[in-house]
């Protein structure tokens, strides 16, 4: 019997420096895949990401699932065995569906895990990897996953202080794409928090900072247009979104200044965004109508606030991936009962024809009609006999009763060979023990 | 048996019952609607926006083909309450047309909620036999008509406006959640609130200037407050349309003033519909 299992590794029971020591290039996923299959699995797939390394599989005995190590850890398998979380069965199938819809994540509800499986699983895919189990999981796991994402707001509100900021400054602006936003100071957060409101779609770039090299430098590394800070009151005049991040020990824009600024933007909104610390702005400008003045504080509290939101609509998304795990078992265990019921049919059939032609010869002189009468007693017997027996085989299934099963083809005489589907290839049983829908 | 007279009659009080209810139905459908918009704003539910907006449009269906009827069958005397049922109908038209092009889904609360006001007045509005005969005067209907063009410009911009002070004051206070997020842009607010003042001010100038020459015309002379108020308006509208071309301002306090301004003009209407002013 074919059981899925994940072994892996994450942020939740690993530091960097394992994750980055079993990290796999997405060029060498298959290839690693491929390695599961060497050792026995029947379908298998592999993930890395920042936050995880993971091998998806279903292995056909414990002997292999023993092996399972090697694959991810060539040399190292001792560390794997230690640090490696080992799911199987419905475990497995609820952490795949965990994963997928972003309940696992360091941050909860982020968009990007899902189109990282899906990567992965196209590259295992694509190299012949996977199977009809793993297929199912995967592809219900990843709907599941949409699902959770259109009908719970885990992923509506940011949670980093720097995309508070970009969903900050499309509050105060709408579309980005005609603004300017101007950078003083050269630090790695600012630059950091520039990338991504370029990313926004902010049409121009300005880069300030005392050291005009300097300036130059990163408004190279930006794509922007390096200035001098002395020309800061004149850029304040032109930029819509203004972030400091400098180490100046005093405040590099006070009220007067933005005062001035106003006039001349003619009141335009301005969002002025502080991350350095101590502050580069006079926190009086909050005084003035049209300046919005966010710290770095402020945009912590938010992404804070945000952050126990998203836990929150977690704890809904976890109760609607724990009822399609439950779906789902149910459906492969609904499936798995197929192949009995065909041999069932088949030998009702059977017995059916045989003693209809046994009965034929000895009822001589029966016109079409009458004939056709007798076919149909046989038919409306064998379907009536049957229809309680496959009714309550099929609710057997789905509640997992293996003994329910086992007896019908003791009762039946159902030998194990008899239930092959036409291609000779094994039944594939379910690869995930029974749970109940919560 | 009762004179042709009297069955005359008791059938045009039938079919005055028969239009209230069809209006007070019409002022309903509004209010649900404004129900509808307010859960999606409030409410853990977005997809009430949907069902708001479907049935915002539907109602506004309903109120085309009552305001057709209406206006064939009480013809210009009916005005006023043709008037404030147009305007609540261009208000929440001027909306779902916007809504294509801005994200202002969560203005569909005022709109609807103010549409659902003037259709309330309209069912409560005099009858037509109870207006001044003045009405029947050209100047006066050209005045009425100008005057509810520019008066709906006003209550969009007054809309845009009470979000842009919601979302100004939340962003001030840095505790943005996730109603705050559901406002549209504050820069976009701000443009809806001063394009609208820039269409409706030409009309409701005008309205004020036929108003007055009526008013000489008819002879009636002295100060009324309704008079004053639709001045107040004018002034206030007059101002910030001045300073924001002249000097840029916008901001929380061109938002208030543009509020009080509709609130002055709305007043002045209400006077005249439930024939409390001449």
């Amino acid at each position: 019997m074919s059981v899925f299992v994940v072994l892996g590794l994450s942020h939740h029971t690993a530091g960097l420096d394992l994750r980055e020591r079993f990290a796999i290039p997405q060029s060498a996923l298959a290839r690693t895949a491929d390695r599961a299959r060497a050792i026995g699995c029947r379908e298998s797939f592999v993930l890395s990401t920042c936050n995880r390394v993971e091998l998806y599989a279903t292995v056909e005995s414990e002997a292999v699932a023993e092996r399972l190590p090697e694959v991810l850890g060539e040399g190292d398998a001792a560390v794997v065995r230690s640090s490696f979380y080992l799911h199987r069965g419905d475990d497995a199938l609820r952490h795949l569906f965990r994963v997928a819809a972003s309940l696992d994540s360091l941050v909860v509800g982020e968009a990007q895990i899902l189109g990282q499986m899906k990567e992965a699983y196209e590259a295992c895919k694509a190299g012949g990897l996977t199977g009809p189990v793993l297929g199912q999981a995967v592809e219900r796991a990843f709907a599941v996953a949409r699902r959770v994402r259109a009908e719970t707001r885990i992923g509506e509100e940011p949670v980093s202080v720097s995309s508070v900021a970009v969903d900050l400054a499309r509050q105060i602006f709408g579309d980005l794409s005609g603004r300017t936003a101007l950078l003083v100071g050269a630090g790695e957060m600012g630059e950091l928090a520039a990338r991504h409101l370029q990313s926004a779609g902010v049409r121009e770039l300005l880069v300030a900072n005392r050291s005009f090299e300097r300036a130059v430098e990163v408004a190279q590394a930006l794509n922007a247009h390096p200035r001098d800070l002395g020309e800061l009151p004149r850029l304040l005049v032109q930029a819509d979104v203004v972030l400091t991040s400098t180490g100046a020990v005093h405040h590099l824009i006070d009220k007067p200044m933005m005062v001035r600024a106003l006039k001349e933007r003619k009141y335009r909104p301005v969002f002025l965004i502080d991350i350095a610390v101590p502050r580069n702005i006079d926190p009086a400008v909050d005084r003035l109508d049209n300046v919005f003045r966010y710290d770095v504080d402020n945009l912590q509290a938010i992404a804070q606030t945000n952050l126990e939101s998203r836990r929150r609509e977690a704890q809904g998304a976890e109760a609607l991936v724990a009822r399609e795990v439950a779906r789902f078992v149910q459906e492969q265990h609904g499936l798995a009962v197929t192949p009995l019921i065909v041999a069932l049919r088949r030998k009702a059939d059977e017995v059916k024809s045989a003693e209809l032609a046994r009965a034929a010869s000895r009822l001589t002189g029966l016109d079409a009609g009458q004939q056709r009468a007798v076919e149909r007693l046989a038919d409306g017997l064998v379907n009536k006999l049957l229809h309680d027996v496959l009714t309550n085989l099929k609710q057997g299934a789905v509640a997992g009763d293996a003994e329910l099963m086992r007896a019908a083809r003791v009762l039946f005489a159902l030998g194990e060979d008899r239930d092959e589907p036409a291609g000779g290839a094994s039944p594939a049983p379910p690869a995930f023990p029974l749970i109940k829908e919560p | 048996m009762p004179g042709a007279g009297v069955r005359r009659a008791a059938a045009r009080h039938e079919e005055a019952v028969g239009v209230e209810l069809l209006f007070a139905i019409g002022a309903g459908a509004y209010g649900a609607a404004t129900a509808g918009y307010l859960a999606a704003l409030f409410g853990p539910e977005l997809a009430f926006e949907q069902w708001a907006r479907r049935l915002l449009t539907l109602t506004l269906i309903f109120w085309a083909g009552l305001l057709a009827v209406w206006a064939v069958q009480a013809g210009v005397q009916g005005g006023v309450r043709f008037w404030l049922g147009l305007s609540g109908w261009s208000l929440c038209a001027l909306y779902l047309g916007l809504l294509r092009r801005y994200p202002i889904a969560a203005l569909g609360s005022f709109v609807s909620a103010l549409a659902t006001m003037l259709a309330l007045l309209s069912v409560f509005v005099v009858q037509p036999a109870a207006v001044s005969e003045s009405v029947r005067s050209w100047l006066l209907r050209i005045h009425i008509g100008l005057a509810f063009v520019g008066i709906t410009a006003f209550a969009f911009a007054t809309g845009a406006s009470l979000l842009y002070l919601a979302q100004s004051r939340s962003l001030k206070q840095k505790k943005t959640g996730l109603l705050d997020r559901r406002l549209p842009p504050l820069d976009v607010l701000d443009q809806l609130a001063y394009r609208g003042i820039l269409v409706g001010f030409p009309f409701y100038t005008l309205a004020l200037l036929l108003g007055s020459a009526q008013a000489v015309r008819a002879g009636e002379g002295g100060v009324h407050l309704s008079y004053v108020l639709a001045a107040v308006s004018w002034v206030i509208y007059g101002g910030v349309l001045q300073a924001r071309l002249t000097a840029g301002w916008r901001g929380r306090r061109a938002a208030v003033l543009t509020a009080a301004g509709l609130l002055a003009a709305l007043v002045v209407v209400a006077q005249y519909s439930l024939g409390m002013a001449r």
